[in-house]
């Protein structure tokens, strides 16, 4: 015998469907991206007081020996470690994908920076430039942690 | 060609927004104070490079560099977008959800 849906069958369904939508409407808000993360964003804060020590350092040093890439190599290696650091725990956060390609990209620019470092000492113009870049990178990076406490854009 | 620090800036600008279309008001003075900000280092690379006072690769180096932070603005103002977007999406679900309550009479949800 081939049962059908009566109107009342119909009815029920379609309760059931509204309530279950609501039910999840109510229980449930949108998430994007991901949380404010207060490690991450002291870690970028101290790291960009870093490099602007090391400018301030390697602009003081213009005509000197000093200035050379040899006598600032822990300089690269401590900043390569803690932008590694930052790099790990944003990978670990979720939905943070944004953040991560942020830091990619300010890894790429350290390496870049080493490079530059190595061909000869940064003169005074070389460093403006170079603050003025990591400067940008490193406010992009809050401006975005920052945003994320939500009610701040 | 020499190039011009307004012209630059605007024509950043005009990228960023063409991006972010639905969330610009929120975020077109950072995006208007960076790509001051950008056009201005892409200048002063030219500059340095015609005068001598840098070689190829290390133009090419800097340039490196500045792309990277244009990268990193326009991630931001992606991100800052989306947190908008969300916004808007849970104000709607609170409304819904206060419509719903009071339609009914009681707190249902």
């Amino acid at each position: 015998m081939r049962k059908t849906f009566t109107t009342y069958n119909w009815l029920c369904i379609t309760l059931l469907i509204v309530y279950l939508a609501l039910l999840v409407v109510s229980g449930c808000s949108v998430k994007l991206i991901s949380s404010y993360d207060e490690k991450t964003d002291n870690a970028v804060t101290a790291l960009q007081k870093k490099f602007e020590t090391f400018f301030v350092t390697v602009e003081s040093q213009e005509d000197s020996p000093e200035c050379k890439y040899e006598n600032h190599k822990s300089f690269y290696q401590e900043s390569k470690v803690e932008v590694s650091a930052i790099e790990v725990r944003a990978r670990a956060v979720p939905k943070n994908e944004i953040t991560v390609e942020q830091i990619e990209l300010l890894k790429d620019s350290l390496d870049k920076l080493e490079k530059l470092h190595k061909i000869s000492c940064l003169s005074p113009e070389q460093i403006s430039l170079l603050r003025s870049n990591f400067n940008t990178s490193f406010t992009a990076i809050l401006k975005l942690e920052l945003a994320k406490k939500r009610g701040d854009i | 060609m020499k190039l011009d620090v307004t012209e630059l800036a605007s024509n950043m600008l005009k990228a960023f927004k063409a991006n972010l279309k639905k969330q610009w008001p929120e975020v077109k003075e950072y995006a208007d104070s960076e790509s001051k900000k950008l056009a201005e280092s892409i200048v002063m690379i030219e500059r340095l490079k015609l005068t001598g006072k840098i070689t190829d690769e290390q133009a090419k180096l800097h340039f490196e560099i500045q792309k990277n932070a244009s990268r990193t603005v326009l991630l931001a103002l992606e991100g800052l977008g989306l947190i908008a977007v969300e916004q808007a999406i849970n104000s709607a679900i609170a409304v819904l959800r206060d419509s719903v309550n009071t339609a009914l009479g009681f707190p249902l949800l």
